[in-house]
């Protein structure tokens, strides 16, 4: 119905920037009133205008639908998710403080209570020794490769026994005596030794090797004195408690490690905080055995 | 580009002349880039959308009487476009299209009922009805009327004017109220003059359901000059407007 037409026939028609922002912004285009009022009374933007608009709404229902399908259910996920991270916040047990603690006169490292005979490493730890340990393996020219030169204890009773090579040395003259110098018999291999028998639980030991070399005068020649202890069955349980507890009583299982002389595995497992004075100077202490 | 470029340009390329079909695309293609900014997000689509949109320009103009302006023509075109692509990637991802808007039905859905207003419009005397209209109502209602006059659905004119299609329907019935009361007051003529609207009153209370009958205070409206109260006398006046007829 053209009932206005002298009048769609004057004004020019809306450009397709008109159109385009009225489409894309509705009442919020600066278009909004003249394309509206134009058409009105113009049929042929009119027409272009509502073609326009019809497929803004096919794509907004499409957007919706892809809300509806991929991006909702994504969103309950993310919710959920959310929920329960904020349900575990506020019913997860209080975190235990680290380090050592006394609750009712039972002592406790984190959430682990100590066994009582750990008491006296906790006091250990209290107050870490100022002297500085020496053997006799640093200062001998032979070096200890098997065990560590700086391990007191062996863990197995039928331990074996590995050096590094004496440059000119023909061959090595090796004994191992008990503390009553009772020899213990070996089998001596190039720079390798193992005992032929099994060792005593808890008893201490001495590993004598001597480096034959041609030009020594008899009794000068390079030797390495070794003394160790073997595990007694108490120890050898309280070392399978420290390295069972290494990481969730890391102060109290270094105690024992190095209350058994195992100096190495007690400078690992104590932990790395450095804001603890006595973590520091056990540090220290550990790093001289 | 000024109007008679543009125009000689169209003739040239309806003609075969290519260089004028280079120039009109390349005077089409920004406002394609334009339109497709907002609506294609991925910019591979959108490119090849934009080459979809050329390439049936290029191939319709010569044999195409454009009865519309170049720009719209092509904006038409960017828009059957669009749509096309957003079919597919309904089809892409197993949308039913039975859920996407039937442009057909839904834009020239026709109101089952045509108003009074509207059949006065068609009349000879259209011209003193738009002066009515500028007269009585608001610049909403005035739009909303003139859009329904001329045949556009309530849901079509929510579309174009940005607005709830009940808004539109709310417009609508209230500028036809101020209208009608405007007519019955001051131009009874325009409507068959004073005894067709006692004829209409009558018809109203004989014929209408119990809910659509008028008032004692709704009759006293529609004969008194001037009405002592327009909202009841604009109430009256849509009661008992399918009861007037035109001659």
């Amino acid at each position: 119905m053209d009932w206005d037409t002298e009048r769609a026939d004057t004004e020019p028609c809306l450009t397709a920037e008109q159109l385009i922002d009225v489409v894309e912004r509705g009442r919020r285009s600066r278009y909004y009133h003249t394309v509206v009022e134009h058409v009105i009374f113009c049929p042929t933007c009119r027409a272009t205008y509502k073609e326009m608009l019809a497929t803004e709404q096919l794509m907004r229902r499409m957007r919706r639908a892809r809300w509806r399908t991929v991006w909702r259910p994504a969103f309950a996920f993310g919710m959920v998710l959310a929920l329960a991270i904020a349900v575990w916040w506020f019913l997860r047990p209080a975190p235990v403080p680290a380090g050592l603690r006394w609750v009712n006169g039972v002592p406790y490292e984190g959430a682990v209570r100590l066994p009582d005979w750990a008491r006296s490493a906790v006091a250990l730890f209290e107050s870490p020794p100022s002297g500085v340990r020496n053997t006799l393996a640093y200062e001998s020219p032979i070096r200890l490769k098997t065990p560590s030169p700086r391990q007191a204890v062996v863990e197995t009773l039928t331990p074996n026994f590995e050096w590094e090579p004496l440059r000119g040395a023909t061959g090595y003259r090796v004994s191992l005596m008990d503390a009553l110098g009772n020899p213990i018999p070996l089998r001596v291999e190039e720079t390798r030794t193992q005992t032929a028998q099994s060792l005593h639980e808890g008893e201490t030991y001495t590993l004598l090797i001597v480096a034959r070399v041609p030009d020594a005068l008899p009794g000068e020649e390079p030797r390495l004195r070794y003394v160790f202890r073997t595990l007694s069955a108490v120890e050898r349980e309280r070392y399978e408690w420290a390295r069972a507890h290494a990481q969730s009583a890391p102060i109290t299982s270094a105690m024992i490690f190095y209350q058994l002389g195992f100096y190495e595995e007690a400078r690992r497992a104590l932990p790395n905080r450095s804001d603890d004075p006595r973590i520091l100077r056990w540090k220290e202490v550990l790093e001289r055995e | 580009m000024q109007q008679d470029d543009l125009n000689r340009l169209l003739h040239q390329a309806q003609a075969g002349n290519e260089y004028a079909m280079d120039a009109l695309l390349a005077y089409a293609l920004p406002l394609i880039e334009r339109y497709l900014r907002g609506r294609i997000r991925s910019v591979p689509d959108r490119e090849d959308v934009a080459q979809e949109i050329l390439l049936r320009v290029a191939r319709a103009l010569p044999h195409t009487t454009l009865t519309a302006p170049f720009e719209h023509w092509v904006m038409r075109i960017a828009s059957n476009c669009v749509r096309t692509y957003y079919q597919r990637a309904a089809a892409r991802h197993e949308l039913s299209l039975d859920d996407l808007p039937q442009r057909e039905s839904e834009l020239q859905r026709e109101d089952s009922f045509t108003s009074l207003i509207e059949r006065i419009a068609q009349e000879q005397c259209a011209d003193l009805m738009k002066d009515i209209i500028r007269r009585v109502c608001s610049d909403t209602e005035r739009r909303v009327l003139w859009l329904c006059a001329q045949g556009e659905s309530s849901e079509a004119v929510a579309q174009m004017l940005d607005m709830n299609a009940n808004t539109v329907r709310s417009h609508l019935m209230r500028a036809r109220a101020k209208v009608l009361a405007y007519l019955v007051q001051h131009q009874p003529h325009l409507l068959g003059g004073r005894e067709r609207i006692a004829a209409a009153v009558q018809r109203a209370q004989q014929e209408a359901s119990p809910a659509e009958q008028l008032t004692e205070a709704e009759v006293q409206a529609l004969v008194a000059v001037p009405a002592p109260n327009q909202a009841i006398l604009r109430k009256a006046c849509l009661k008992i407007a399918r009861f007037l007829t035109m001659e």
